[in-house]
């Protein structure tokens, strides 16, 4: 209530029967009877509502709407799991085609592609030799393996037998110190010689003496 | 039809029976329809949405928690869906469609030859009125008033699909009828 009179929230509230207590239910309900302006005011609201609800009374036909409805949500069911499965079938495409090339002619040309890839196969092979040689000699040690040549170092007393060995391979080598870095450039401008293994001579005069402390023979197998 | 009943069709319809949902549209479509016409006045736009709501409601039905009404939560969809249509088409300027004969403009007619029930409720010319003044209120309070006194949704109701509290339910229906009881006043109505 307000300067007497009821509010407009309290009679909308009395208009949709939501008012709290029976006490203001009962105290609005004398006043109406009792007070014109009120009475005038709760009367506009009860039409305005009423008329309001009328616009609600119109039925509408949808025919047809369920069925559309229907439709196009399995359409774009079936379009959603079309792309889902994309990246598989995108997959499964480029799986086929990858084998699809590796079978073909593509992969088997008979041109210098075979040969070289063959004569690459052979090189593997004779690294693989030469370091199974020289690991197989008590003492030696690889200490560089490069395109050109494999470069190690062993006893003095057993060069001779890795030398032999290592039969028709060319090989440089020399007197390698005992402070010597190994991962140093050695210059071979010193080389003892070059031997190959019908020469039967020893390097320098067939002999290799020991020199101070120099135990090791630094090597080279040519490749 | 119960929430219960609801409830069922939806688990059917999440096993797999799409058809199912069928139940469902033909028991609310009238309820959404009769808002969103209330809201946009166009029949076509009306029935496309009521369509993409459905449409919205059966791409999400397995997110539906089951701690309110499916109605509840099938209008919570119709209303939010109705106020992002309105935020993207306010976007765009209107333009008035006229052809030029000469030197006199002529505005091309649109009508729609289709049979609207409404008309023959707002034949009358009060209705017609009340619908004008409906639709110049603010849209707070056009929206509230469409659920309770169009649609007759309970104040809870209406709190849950808005989403706000039973207080604010309760201030925007006083001050949308107020508003409107005072422009019908004006306009010799009531």
């Amino acid at each position: 209530m307000k300067d007497g009179h009821i509010t407009f929230e309290e009679m909308s509230d009395f208009f949709d029967e939501i008012i709290d207590t029976e006490e203001l239910k009962e105290m609005i309900l004398d006043h109406l009877e009792n007070c014109p302006e009120c009475t005038v005011e709760y009367d506009r609201l009860r039409k305005t509502v009423t008329l309001v609800g009328e616009l609600g009374k119109a039925e509408f036909q949808l025919d047809g709407l369920t069925d559309v409805i229907i439709k196009s949500y399995k359409s774009t069911a079936f379009k959603k799991s079309i792309i889902k499965a994309l990246p598989a079938i995108a997959a499964s495409f480029l799986i086929i085609i990858g084998a699809g090339l590796f079978k073909s002619d593509l992969f088997n040309n008979e041109s210098s592609n075979t040969t070289e890839f063959a004569t690459e196969k052979s090189s593997q092979s004779e690294t693989e030799k030469v370091v199974t040689i020289i690991s197989k000699h008590e003492g030696a040690k690889i200490i560089k393996i490069s395109p050109v040549f494999i470069e190690g170092e062993i006893s003095v007393e057993n060069f001779r037998r890795l030398r032999r060995d290592l039969g028709f391979r060319k090989v440089s080598y020399r007197y390698a110190s005992s402070s010597s870095n190994l991962n140093s450039q050695h210059s071979w401008r010193n080389n003892i010689e070059e031997v190959s293994l019908g020469a039967g001579n020893n390097p320098q005069g067939g002999v290799f003496t020991y020199i101070n402390d120099r135990k090791n023979i630094r090597f080279r197998v040519h490749q | 039809m119960s929430d219960k009943e609801d409830i069922k069709i939806i688990d059917d319809v999440l096993n797999g029976n799409i058809e199912a949902f069928s139940v469902i549209i033909k028991q609310y479509q009238n309820m959404v329809f009769k808002y969103v016409y209330s809201r946009f006045n166009n029949y076509d736009v009306a029935f496309d949405i009521t369509q993409d709501v459905f449409l919205m409601a059966m791409e999400a039905l397995a997110s539906f928690r089951r701690e309110a009404k499916f109605s509840t939560w099938l209008y919570s969809i119709m209303v939010n869906y109705c106020k992002n249509y309105r935020k993207k088409n306010n976007r765009y300027n209107t333009v008035s469609l006229s052809v030029m004969v000469g030197d006199d403009e002529f505005d091309i007619p649109l009508t729609d030859e289709r049979e609207n029930p409404e008309n023959e409720v707002i034949n009358n010319d009060s209705l017609r009125i009340v619908k004008e003044e409906i639709d110049k209120l603010p849209e707070d309070y056009k929206d509230i008033l469409i659920l309770r006194d169009i649609q007759g949704f309970s104040y809870n109701e209406i709190s849950e699909v808005l989403s706000i509290k039973l207080s604010n339910v309760k201030v925007r229906i006083h001050r949308g009828r107020e508003l409107l009881k005072n422009r019908l006043y004006a306009r010799g109505l009531i």
